[in-house]
């Protein structure tokens, strides 16, 4: 874990289930899904890069989602990103082009 | 879903300050607006909202922000406009044959197009990184990127935060963080401690704008209080660590930028680096379309310019808030509400005499603001030769495509005939990545335009391209309309000035 969450649960959402990288971790509605990734300790994008600027411009915390309910995996800035129910979240390779 | 059938009188581009003072003022006009931003919810980033599904509590509280709070939510209870939301605006064109423009985005990875007689820019400004050793590393990001964890997410990003910068911002996220129970590793400067106390040689502006130093100066205090370590003439030497950064070196260093070699360095433990050394205008939306603009170093670089209400070179395209030059965020409220006017002339809605008369009293607050806006951006400025200072040969520059200093040297060296930043930008991928260029361009001409002996507006911006950001071809594709894609992106290309 890096980081924490301020007041711990309370305040945020309901829990929700989301995975990363195959794991399931703790999660809650409206979190993004780059708060899970820094909690996590894991950062996304480019093997050498961290998330820098959590507004969309860097780039650096694509991740590949997928869900349930989509065909399709698919990228998106996890800075941009609520998580939702039954998402998973993939980085490293593969994460990123 | 697309807006396609519908003609808007306006779209707004980012629903910050400026974006909701123009919307409120164009509503209240009978106009039929709709707001478009990368974020969830309005607010921009200064208000960075919590999502819906967290509790209010506490959120943003403190004087400053009252006045901004008050008009996001009165502009969010205005029923006759319309939201367009997580939607990333890919470019805005010329509608061909018809009046105004094609504002072309995505949402999720769906495609949209929307109309407008009349657009307003107004997508802010976003952090400069600095280039050191190790400045790239996970681990090291902006302090307004700390910033919005917090305000938004309820996170504290890291265990152990150092910040280091030039920037009197980095005082305020520090408090923030502090009062949530995170913990300050340190505050560096790299100005000296009379450099900052010299704000106390201006008491006219003590006066005017009391509240923000009174806020400044309690952040101080309760840092101090909280034992946190302040440093004052030390900029960053290295980011140093495995996989991320475990420990920070400062160098000392004059009032000129210049490194005191003979001064010991210092290190700090910490396992985030919030950087905080200026901010750059994204004025690339408002250039792509045609819009000129200016170089100013002290204000966020290519910024855009307008006339008294606020409307570009490009007739019918509006500009305001950091897009014209970094000011903040009550500088970009009140230009908010002038290009709500401007719009409202082009749009025939009020004639050119009314509106000059209901400019006269923003036209004012605005000087009184732009002049402490500059006073704040002198005394933030980094010392000259600073970022020169701090930059080691082997350290990366684009962090897209992984150029260094020393590529980049090399390049220039081997080449005379680069002269532009676009020419760079060819040899050495600098710029090509999926930032397109927004996080080196200003490091990547800084340091061109040292190695030429030339001057950074005689270098020119990156061209600004359509699509503004990264898009999947696949979404593109599924708009179902390859040939409209096709046009676009050559309607959409123009000489850039």
């Amino acid at each position: 874990m890096r980081g924490k969450r301020v007041d711990g649960a309370s305040g945020r959402g309901k829990p929700i289930e989301v995975r990363l990288n195959g794991q399931p971790v703790e999660a809650y509605e409206g979190e993004t899904v780059l708060a899970l990734l820094i909690l996590h300790g894991e950062r996304a994008g480019a093997p050498e890069r961290g998330p820098f600027c959590n507004m969309g411009v860097c780039h650096d915390c694509l991740v590949t989602l997928s869900h349930s309910d989509q065909a399709h995996p698919r990228e998106a800035r996890a800075c941009l990103t609520a998580a939702t129910d039954g998402m998973s979240v993939f980085i490293g390779p593969g994460g990123r082009r | 879903m697309t807006n396609e059938a519908t003609t808007y009188d306006a779209a707004i581009v980012g629903a910050g300050p400026a974006g909701l003072a123009a919307a409120r003022e164009l509503s209240s006009r009978g106009a039929r607006v709709v707001i478009l931003d990368e974020q969830a919810r309005p607010g921009g980033q200064i208000m960075r909202q919590r999502p819906a599904e967290f509790a209010e509590d506490g959120w943003l509280s403190g004087g400053l922000y009252r006045k901004l709070k008050a008009l996001l939510r009165e502009v969010e209870s205005l029923r006759e406009l319309d939201w367009s939301m997580s939607t990333t605006v890919l470019g805005v064109a010329d509608a061909d044959g018809d009046e105004g423009f094609v504002l072309t985005a995505v949402r999720a990875d769906e495609s949209l197009t929307f109309r407008a007689k009349t657009v307003l820019c107004c997508n802010g400004c976003y952090e400069r990184p600095a280039v050191f050793p190790g400045a790239v590393k996970p681990g090291v990001m902006g302090a307004g990127a700390v910033q919005t964890l917090l305000k938004s997410q309820k996170i504290v990003a890291g265990d152990a935060i150092f910040f280091a910068g030039a920037h009197p911002f980095q005082l305020l996220v520090a408090a923030q963080i502090a009062q949530a129970g995170g913990r300050i590793a340190g505050v560096a400067f790299a100005q000296s401690r009379l450099r900052v106390l010299s704000i106390l040689k201006e008491p006219w502006l003590l006066v005017s704008h009391w509240r923000v130093f009174a806020t400044a100066f309690g952040n101080l205090v309760r840092l101090r209080r909280a034992g946190v370590p302040l440093y004052f003439g030390y900029a960053m030497k290295e980011a140093i660590g495995a996989n991320r950064v475990e420990t920070v070196i400062l160098q000392p260093v004059d009032s000129g930028g210049r490194a005191r070699t003979r001064a010991p360095t210092k290190r700090v433990d910490a396992d985030l680096l919030a950087m905080s050394y200026a901010f750059e205008a994204s004025s690339e939306l408002a250039r792509q379309v045609g819009a000129q603009s200016r170089w100013s170093e002290l204000s966020g670089g290519w910024v855009a310019t307008h006339s008294q209400l606020m409307e570009s070179s490009v007739p019918g395209l509006f500009v305001a808030g950091e897009v014209t030059g970094v000011a903040g965020a009550d500088a970009s409220l009140v230009e908010g509400c002038l290009a709500g006017l401007g719009m409202a002339v082009a749009l025939g809605s009020i004639d050119a005499e009314e509106a000059a008369r209901c400019a006269a009293p923003h036209r004012r607050r605005l000087r009184n603001l732009l002049r402490f806006a500059q006073y704040l951006a002198r005394l933030a400025a980094v010392p000259a030769q600073l970022f020169e200072t701090m930059a080691g040969a082997s350290a990366v520059v684009c962090r897209c495509e992984g150029v260094t200093r020393a590529d980049i040297a090399e390049a220039l060296a081997g080449n005379a005939q680069i002269s532009t930043a676009n020419s760079l930008k060819l040899f050495t991928r600098a710029g090509m990545g999926l930032c397109q260029g927004r996080l080196c361009y200003a490091n990547a001409a800084a340091q061109m335009a040292a190695q030429r002996g030339a001057r950074v507006e005689t270098l020119g911006p990156f061209q600004a391209q359509w699509p503004a950001r990264p898009v999947s071809i696949a979404s593109l594709i599924a708009a179902g309309d390859e040939d409209c894609v096709a046009s676009r992106t050559t309607k959409i290309r123009k000489p850039c000035r």
